[in-house]
């Protein structure tokens, strides 16, 4: 069997793990069962193995890291994610419902990548540069990170609308500003303590209660997503700032207004206002969440719409045109 | 009553805090990210492809005509972008000013006495039963904060204020001055931007001066090269993969620095660049062959001397034995047998003759391809493999001398002023967002009753993630207080 067959096939074994994964999460939470949830998490651990071994391969048979044509770039941006993620989640165990956004994307980004096309291309000589690393490390790092960062948006607006529901629009205002602040030492009315009734008497659906009550405290996943847009915007900086230097080494000047760079300036500076509006403006909680979750379709946009509607020295990682 | 203050300020006061503003500081970056934006969306006169550029005139006449009013038909050299680049600027300037007093103000404040119905008013604060000595107690108190890595200070007889992390209020204003020396930088790269291309063939060389580049570009501050330094291209050779895709390119130079300057030889590669006397001399392209060819007209008529001419690839690689491009060069491709090197043409006209020739040679054999025909294109006068040193007779007198063959490839040399403040003010902006993200200031307040300590708290930002951590602290506050006796009894 050829290197690029074995290859294929732990990218399959990889794919059907991620799986096994996302369904053991999917029904650990309907039905209520840890031991299931834990063992989804254990499946994509697993999973991760066959997944390196696959970009070792791609690595020994392209004779580069895996960062050129669409393949490889989501080869190793999915391994990022997962790794990153299983990371985050063995830190905060309570961001594991953050899996059911974060599974399915996996599963279906590798499911396009092992259907797209897996020739080779070789490196040209401007690609020949440790600045080249440095900046595709810190650009999947950044979009990792707001990736998790709108993971977590989406989570926290789930459970504020899930918490306004529980509690009725206008009597638990400060319920959810306090919780928004992340003021509350427990669960603002959610638990059956003198704060309020339990969720499962208002709502009749304790699993769903239970699924939100996993989650980490309204005010704390709003800060998470904040901590993981700064990581992201942090990032972004120096993912600019190496592929300036290395456009210089490469073409004699740092910036070019390429598309891609612009838009990566593009996102900079809406992840900018997003800091903005957070500090000087009071935007946390719901309209933050709301933001991230846009600010990721314009990084989204930049790095794979981009590429493919204009010309673009970066249109290379997804497999089209060169410039040498 | 805010309207009168603003009014008693004057002018200029007002102006002032009106670039101040953080609602100016907003929009303006709402305005220059959409303005970028719209820079790689909209046509451009000098990025876009020509055609593309001439159908959108075509087709959008009236927009076309509106941006080019507004230099908009290039954005990022535009009134609109220079001058809310120039106001964001001026804007983060007067925000920085009044971050860095505000920062110096909270560094250097003194510890003040806790405001009792703040700490009481704050839902996380917390009651510290404590008996005994007022004066002792804050002593422990202090001392368990202390130990935290809190900076205590004692207010009055029983009042304590702690910090940590003070010094991580620098980093939003290093962020912003950083910020302010990157965009000095960007502005001195600009105006003093310096530099040109050219093509050499090995053996040929340029003085760095703007007349030897064959384009040659340089901002409105920057100094003209004189001409005190020279480069001549010795040697250069391209690699390829055996896919036939570019792997290398790297060129052999010396320097001659001076008239009379010593050599100095140095070896130039795609991404590594050599530096000559403060500019920076870059491998960029590689095109292929030089054929030289030296045309001598019949006697008394003067010949035209050695005559460079430029061979570029030709992407029909599947030529066949003939050098005419095969019918179908998708089975030509496919067939083991055929000659597929590459390989590389030129189509001139040499002057005052009456014919055109085309020049072919291919990887791996020796000598040039010359097909000579009348300018008609209709009626070939001669066509053959010439050798190196080989002499044709033409059919109008002439004498074709093939000299000999050479590689051709591009040069870039730039020198760009302010980078250096760029990297430092980038580095700064790094360790600011650095100090900002992970350097959190916090501030704790004990404020004593009859009975035990008001605890009160508040974290610069994170400060849902401080609650958690404060009630721990409040335990270990509290364990402190606890005499040897009390806790006996607890237990």
């Amino acid at each position: 069997m050829s290197e690029a067959a074995v290859q294929i096939g732990l990218v399959w074994v990889t794919e059907a793990l991620y799986v096994l994964g996302f369904v053991l999460l999917v029904l650990g939470f309907a039905l209520g069962r840890d031991r299931w949830i834990e063992r989804s998490f254990a499946a994509l651990a697993v999973g991760l193995v066959p997944h390196t071994g696959a970009i070792i391969l791609r690595w020994i048979e392209a004779g580069h890291a895996p960062y050129i044509q669409f393949y490889e770039v989501i080869l190793s941006d999915t391994w990022f994610g997962v790794a990153i993620f299983l990371l985050l989640v063995w830190r905060y165990p309570r961001l594991r419902p953050a899996g059911l956004v974060a599974m399915p994307l996996t599963v279906i980004l590798l499911g396009i990548a092992v259907f797209s096309s897996t020739e080779i291309r070789s490196l040209p000589p401007t690609f020949q540069t440790y600045w080249l690393i440095v900046h595709i490390l810190f650009a999947k790092l950044t979009y990792g990170s707001w990736l998790v960062a709108a993971d977590l948006g989406f989570l926290y607006l789930l459970k504020e609308r899930f918490l306004r529901r529980l509690s009725g629009l206008a009597a638990d205002e400060s319920v959810l500003a306090a919780e928004g602040a992340g003021l509350s030492a427990d669960e603002s009315g959610l638990s059956a303590d003198e704060s309020g009734p339990s969720a499962e008497n208002l709502t009749g659906s304790s699993r769903l209660a239970k699924f939100y009550l996993r989650l980490p405290q309204l005010g704390r996943l709003d800060e998470l997503s904040y901590q993981f847009v700064v990581a992201g915007f942090l990032f972004c900086g120096v993912m600019i700032a190496s592929g300036s230097v290395w456009a210089n080494n490469a073409w004699g000047q740092y910036w070019g207004w390429d598309p891609v760079e612009t838009w990566s300036l593009v996102t900079w500076l809406v992840y900018g206002l997003y800091l903005h509006l957070r500090l000087k403006r009071g935007w946390w909680g719901t309209r933050s969440a709301w933001y991230s979750l846009g600010a990721l379709g314009v990084a989204l946009a930049a790095f794979f719409v981009m590429p493919y509607v204009m010309d673009s020295i970066h249109s290379a990682y997804l497999g089209s045109s060169f410039q040498q | 009553m805010a309207g009168e203050r603003l009014s008693q300020l004057g002018r200029r006061g007002q102006l002032r805090i009106g670039l101040r503003s953080r609602d100016l500081a907003l929009g303006l970056m709402a305005g220059l990210t959409l303005i970028v934006a719209l820079g790689s969306l909209l046509p451009q006169k000098l990025r876009s492809d020509p055609a593309v550029y001439a159908e959108w005139k075509v087709t959008l006449p009236g927009l076309v005509a509106v941006l080019e009013a507004l230099g908009m038909d290039d954005v990022y050299s535009s009134p609109v972008f220079f001058g809310l680049t120039g106001l964001l600027a001026l804007n983060l300037g007067f925000c920085t000013v009044e971050q860095v007093k505000r920062a110096r103000r909270r560094l250097v404040r003194r510890i003040d006495a806790p405001r009792r119905e703040v700490v009481r008013r704050q839902p996380e604060s917390v009651w510290i039963p404590a008996s005994g000595n007022p004066g002792h107690l804050a002593g422990r108190l202090a001392e368990a904060l202390r130990k935290e890595g809190y900076r205590v200070g004692r207010v009055g007889a029983s009042s304590l204020e702690a910090r940590r992390r003070w010094w991580g209020y620098l980093g939003l204003p290093a962020f912003h001055v950083a910020l302010l020396v990157i965009m000095a930088g960007a502005l001195l790269a600009t105006l003093g931007r310096s530099g040109g291309y050219v093509e050499l063939a090995e053996g040929q060389g340029f003085e760095n001066l703007p007349r030897s580049y064959l384009s040659y570009a340089s901002g409105p501050l920057a100094d003209s090269p004189e001409g005190d330094w020279a480069v001549r291209l010795d040697d250069f050779t391209a690699g390829f993969y055996d896919n036939g895709q570019i792997q290398t390119r790297e060129s052999r130079i010396t320097v001659f620095a001076g008239e009379d300057g010593p050599g100095e030889t140095h070896l130039l590669s795609s991404s590594h660049p050599v530096e000559v006397s403060g500019y920076r001399v870059y491998q960029t392209a590689n095109f292929g062959w030089v054929a030289l060819v030296r045309l001598d007209r019949p006697a008394g008529q003067g010949g035209d001397g050695l005559v460079f001419t430029r061979l570029v690839e030709d992407p029909e690689v599947g030529r066949d034995a003939t050098g005419a491009p095969p019918d179908d060069l998708d089975a030509a491709l496919d067939d083991p047998d055929a000659a597929l090197g590459r390989v590389y043409s030129a189509r001139t006209t040499p002057p005052g003759t009456s014919y055109s020739l085309e020049l072919e040679i291919r990887e791996d054999e020796p000598g040039l391809l010359v097909h000579a025909s009348l300018k008609d294109g209709q009626s070939e006068i001669f066509s053959g493999v010439v050798t190196p040193g080989q002499e044709v007779s033409l059919p109008g007198g002439e004498t074709l001398t093939f000299a000999e063959m050479r590689q051709w490839t591009g040069l870039r040399v730039t020198r760009t002023p302010g980078v250096e403040l760029v990297w430092v003010g980038a580095a700064g902006a790094l360790l600011g967002l650095l100090v900002h993200y992970l350097v959190v200031p916090e501030r704790l307040v004990l404020f004593g009753e009859e009975g035990g300590y008001w605890l009160g708290g508040r974290r610069q930002c994170y400060q849902a993630a401080f609650s958690e951590r404060f009630e721990v602290l409040a335990a270990r506050l509290q364990n402190s207080v606890e005499t040897n006796e009390e806790r006996r009894h607890v237990v």
